[in-house]
């Protein structure tokens, strides 16, 4: 069986899309413009599901559209049906407990007009154990950092609760985080309670990236993401060095 | 054993074993959790001790066998001849059974126990039941090869490997319809086809033998008391899916279902019933056991799969099925081990046999485990479609002496409570999800009068919050928002709305989470808030519980005609309310007492009874 | 917490192959060792399987099975199943906690002895019930509870 070239048809909020075989839900409704809010799915990082703000309705049923594959012709999904609006209020108030000062968020519970459980107050800690900063340090290709423990306990840490020894530094966790809760700096490097130094880049002087980060990368001679595009475009058309501004 | 080299072969030995004669005389010891707990193994080492001074010779034996079923009465001892148990065997009984009883025939002393009289077949717990997959406990050695084979064990697998070819076998399970009994019945048959038509080179079979429902040791009455039917029902899964690696999950607390398993995998491994080339046909299955490392949610299939493949027990979104990309992300045939054990007979004796038992669309057994506040809790075996009242009322006596029915609890932290109206309905997976609850893994709990419906809901969701793997916002954040509206219920801090509350969080809860586990943790709740609204509503407006559970929400009172002086609540007190004179009605000093319910389980004739508060003058502030 | 028998912690290692899928396994044998999780035996697990360190620590806190503290010489469970639960298991841990001065989970200063809970033991006609090392003790009351300690 094979799938690639096919093609599914179906409706979203009653307008038709045709989607290759195994596109997801949310990509497909954000072809046709549609927007279904999100916070745990990152477009660079592997589907996860489990915020559950993306739910939306299709024959009385709730989907997760981060993550369900369009394979089958005929269906009709709801994003903004009763049942798909009450499952995002729920879901909403629940994480605005954690994270009662996300502008996201907030601007979200307006819409729907809710606000966080009022039994749920003593974890607002900002972070909605959303897990896009494990799964960002895994793309970088750490795993420096994890989440850890079960329930309502469950937290994003560095092995035994410490500054994680693994961590190179990149904050690809800090840029992934929805909510902002990953305190860090860019210039001085400052992460998880450590500090990294900043490698210049050899072209431009501009700091690229933190030594045990270009050691990941495993480059020979790296050089900024700048000056790398630049150099590149160069060594391919022979234009003169002049028609490239100076990043 | 030597290795056997083709079905032929095996269909020999085992019709050689079940000609060869009997012992003269045999104890099977219970080697059910209940009666293990209850001290069964030194009961055992006692009768060897005893046969042992006496020099028995070979045709008498002392085993520990499986479950024996009647819990209640442990540690049993089963006799053959005779086929009777005897019950509550202490260590001085031991030397009568193997000198009287063993030797000489002659039944035990504690034979005729009480008003049920004698514990044969025809015992009231024992008669109503239907014996398939826990028909070889008290009959073979659980560890014995020899006795599995002996009991008519891989003549399944020889028939398969000998006659059948693999798509045979799967249409033999598919068209049974035998249900999955591990959850909500879904058809076997559908994943063994999926399973079967999945593309990939390498294929698992699981066996799901992580029993985490508290009050449910089917599972492990199984794992223990019949290892090897297991074993057989997973290399017949394997031969029809092609799949040539297996795995048992096996929950953390249950060491000694890992020994026997392991035990019975190398024995079947010696014997050429596993491993290479089972019985010279050229298919091969590995089969190893895991240990579970203490997590409810590893019951879930992609999470018990995740903990395989040594992550940490989180579920997966699972829009696609596990018989398409499962474990490694191969396609995986998992099944709870009671599902796996039904599979030897069913190909062996036919669907069309299998489907004599049961209902239609629920054919076979089921097996149970029934406790709680019930007279005669235990293992039960019974046709799908049974009436939940011959279960409890029949088989298992009904609510203990004094106390009234007042609901069954069915299918663990994912099941629901029912009512007495609901005690005609046959057992089956359909019926059973119509009411609210679930087959689960047919864990059933009777409640009685004093169990308080809010305090069960608060129980079972206190259970799964703790038990919550915290990965997706409903299950993680939403049980704990649940847990403190019960938890001031049954403090008499709730209010009014608390009840509309919890129906309508409840109710998101099971439509928004993202596993199985999540969808069904509001059952508890949502099932008590169904068929027990007027205790909600009781505690949330009135702060009472009727029940006479929640501390300090209920007065206790003595009904003097009931009351015949026992002294049984006196006793029971721990604030020394109650004063009476013996066999004269007793009497509650309410500035002493301190609503604790103490004094109302005591009492063996429903004398003591909870009432409202303000039918009492308040307990002094001072006191 | 150096006193790490690292030939225990290695002959653990060597007695399974250098897989991922052994990680559970490995940390259960660790834990039945030493009572617990010592950091350095989870690092020469990290290092062995080329698991990374954050991953052999969240698996680590997952499982209740598991524990980074040691766990007490001497084990008293109640077992929290429905049963017991219907039939005063509450009453048992309050009296328990309260006679030994120690909350469930919690295990005593000098390490001798720890109060657990379990889900089900499966000896439901005997609930409530408690564990001693195992030894188990049906049909308790809170006083009768008291006796065990």
């Amino acid at each position: 069986m094979n799938h690639t070239h096919r093609k599914v048809t179906g409706t979203i909020d009653g307008r038709k899309f045709e989607a290759p075989h195994g596109a997801t839900l949310l990509d497909t409704a954000k072809g046709l413009g549609l927007t279904i809010p999100t916070l745990c799915h990152h477009p660079g990082l592997p589907p996860d599901g489990n915020c559950r703000l993306c739910l939306v309705e299709s024959g009385g049923r709730l989907l997760a559209s981060c993550m369900y594959p369009l394979r089958s012709d005929g269906e009709a999904f709801l994003t903004a049906s009763p049942l798909a609006l009450e499952a995002r209020a729920f879901v909403l108030r629940l994480l605005l407990a954690r994270a009662p000062n996300d502008a996201y968020l907030l601007g979200l519970a307006g819409e729907l007009g809710v606000g966080a459980d009022p039994r749920l107050t003593d974890g607002a800690d900002g972070c909605i154990r959303c897990g896009r900063c494990v799964r960002a340090c895994r793309a970088a290709g750490s795993e420096a950092i994890a989440l850890v423990g079960r329930g309502r306990e469950r937290k994003v840490a560095g092995p035994f609760f410490e500054a994680p020894i693994d961590c190179v530094g990149c904050a690809a966790c800090a840029r992934a985080c929805p909510t902002g809760h990953i305190a860090y700096s860019e210039e001085p490097r400052s992460i998880w309670g450590r500090d990294f130094d900043l490698e210049p880049c050899p072209l431009c002087g501009r700091p690229m990236g933190t030594p045990e980060e270009l050691r990941r990368a495993g480059v020979e001679n790296p050089v900024c993401p700048a000056c790398r595009r630049r150099e590149y475009s160069k060594s391919l058309m022979g234009l003169p060095e002049a028609s490239f501004p100076a990043p | 054993m030597d290795r056997l080299k083709d079905p032929i072969e095996l269909e020999a030995l085992i019709g050689r074993l079940a000609e060869a004669p009997s012992p003269r005389g045999r104890l099977w010891v219970c080697g059910g959790p209940g009666c293990l707990a209850a001290g069964a193994g030194r009961i055992h080492a006692a009768i060897r001790e005893a046969a042992e001074a006496r020099g028995l010779g070979d045709g008498y034996r002392a085993d520990l066998t499986g479950c024996l079923g009647l819990c209640e009465k442990g540690p049993l001892v089963g006799v053959e001849p005779g086929d009777y148990v005897v019950g509550g065997v202490t260590l001085e009984d031991c030397e009568g059974l193997v000198g009287e009883t063993l030797l000489n025939g002659r039944p035990a002393g504690r034979r005729a126990t009480g008003a049920d009289g004698a514990i044969d077949q025809g015992h009231p717990f024992y008669e109503p039941q239907t014996r398939l997959i826990t028909r070889r406990f008290g009959r073979i050695v659980p560890e014995s090869l020899d006795d599995y084979l002996k009991t008519g064990g891989y003549s399944a697998l020889a028939l398969a490997l000998g006659r059948l070819s693999p798509l045979e076998v799967s249409e033999r399970v598919e068209r049974s319809g035998l249900r999955g009994r591990g959850g909500g019945g879904f058809p076997a048959g559908r994943k063994w086809a999926s399973c079967r038509l999945a593309e990939g080179a390498v294929k698992y079979v699981l066996a799901n033998g992580d029993e985490g429902d508290p009050g449910a040791f089917m599972n492990r009455s199984l794992m223990e008391g019949d290892p090897f039917s297991i074993i057989e029902g997973m290399t017949l899964g394997a031969y029809a899916v092609g799949a040539a690696v297996g795995f048992v999950y096996v929950r953390h607390e249950y060491p000694l279902s890992v020994e026997r398993l392991n035990g019975a995998i190398g024995s079947a491994e010696r014997a050429g019933l596993l491993g290479e080339n089972i019985l010279g046909s050229g298919f091969s299955f590995r089969l190893e056991t895991v240990l579970g490392g203490g997590a409810f949610v590893c019951g879930e299939s992609t999470a018990l799969m995740a903990s395989i493949e040594g992550r940490e027990g989180q579920p997966r979104v699972k829009y696609v099925r596990s018989t398409e990309r499962g474990l490694w992300d191969s396609p995986t045939l998992l099944q709870n081990v009671e599902t796996w054990a039904n599979v030897p007979p069913i190909v062996g004796r036919g669907p069309g046999w299998f489907r004599s038992m049961g209902t239609g669309d629920n054919p076979g057994t089921k097996v149970f485990s029934l406790v709680g506040q019930v007279r005669r809790s235990g293992l039960v075996e019974m046709p799908l479609g049974t009436p939940i009242r011959s279960l409890v009322f029949g088989v298992g006596g009904g609510p203990r002496p004094g106390r009234g029915f007042k609901a069954v609890q069915i299918g663990g932290p994912s099941g629901g409570c029912l009512p007495s109206e609901a005690l005609d309905l046959p057992l089956d997976f359909d019926n059973l999800a119509k009411a609210g609850a679930i087959m689960g893994s047919g864990g059933l709990i009777v409640m009685d009068d004093l169990s308080c419906m809010v305090d069960v809901a608060r129980y079972f969701t206190g259970f799964l919050m703790g038990e919550s793997c915290g990965k997706c916002t409903p299950c993680r954040e939403g049980l704990t928002s649940l847990h403190g509206i019960l938890d001031d219920l049954c403090r008499g801090r709730g209010r009014k709305g608390d009840p509309l509350e919890l129906g309508k969080v409840a109710s998101m809860l099971s439509k928004t989470a993202l596993c199985g586990l999540g969808q069904s943790a509001a059952n508890p709740l949502l099932s008590t808030l169904r068929h027990f609204g007027e205790e909600y509503r009781e505690h949330a407006e009135e702060g009472f519980c009727r029940s006479g559970r929640c501390q300090g929400l209920f007065w206790p009172e003595i009904n003097h005609e009931l009351c015949v002086g026992c002294g049984a609540c006196l006793a029971a007190c721990p604030a020394g309310a109650i004063s009476g004179e013996k066999k004269a009605p007793h009497e509650i000093d309410l500035a002493a007492c301190v609503s604790c319910g103490a004094c109302l389980p005591a009492c063996r004739f429903g004398a003591a009874r909870a009432v409202r508060k303000g039918a009492r003058p308040e307990r002094r502030r001072d006191s | 917490m150096s006193v790490v028998d690292e030939s225990l912690v290695g002959r653990i290692l060597d007695s399974r192959p250098p897989e991922p899928r052994y990680l559970l396994p490995i940390l259960q044998e660790i834990q039945a060792a030493f009572r617990h999780l010592p950091r350095e035996a989870l690092l020469a697990v990290a290092g062995r399987l080329k698991v990374p360190a954050a991953r052999v620590f969240s698996v680590a806190g997952f499982y209740k099975a598991l524990s980074f503290t040691p766990k007490g010489e001497r084990l008293l469970t109640v077992c929290q199943g429905t049963a017991c639960h219907l039939r005063g298991a509450g009453a048992l841990v309050e009296s328990l906690e309260k006679r030994l001065g120690l909350r469930m989970g919690q295990t005593s200063g000098d390490g001798r002895l720890g109060l657990e809970s379990v889900n089900c033991l499966g000896a439901c006609a005997l609930a409530p019930v408690v564990t001693v090392d195992g030894d188990v003790h049906g049909h308790l009351t809170p006083e009768k509870a008291q006796e065990l300690v």
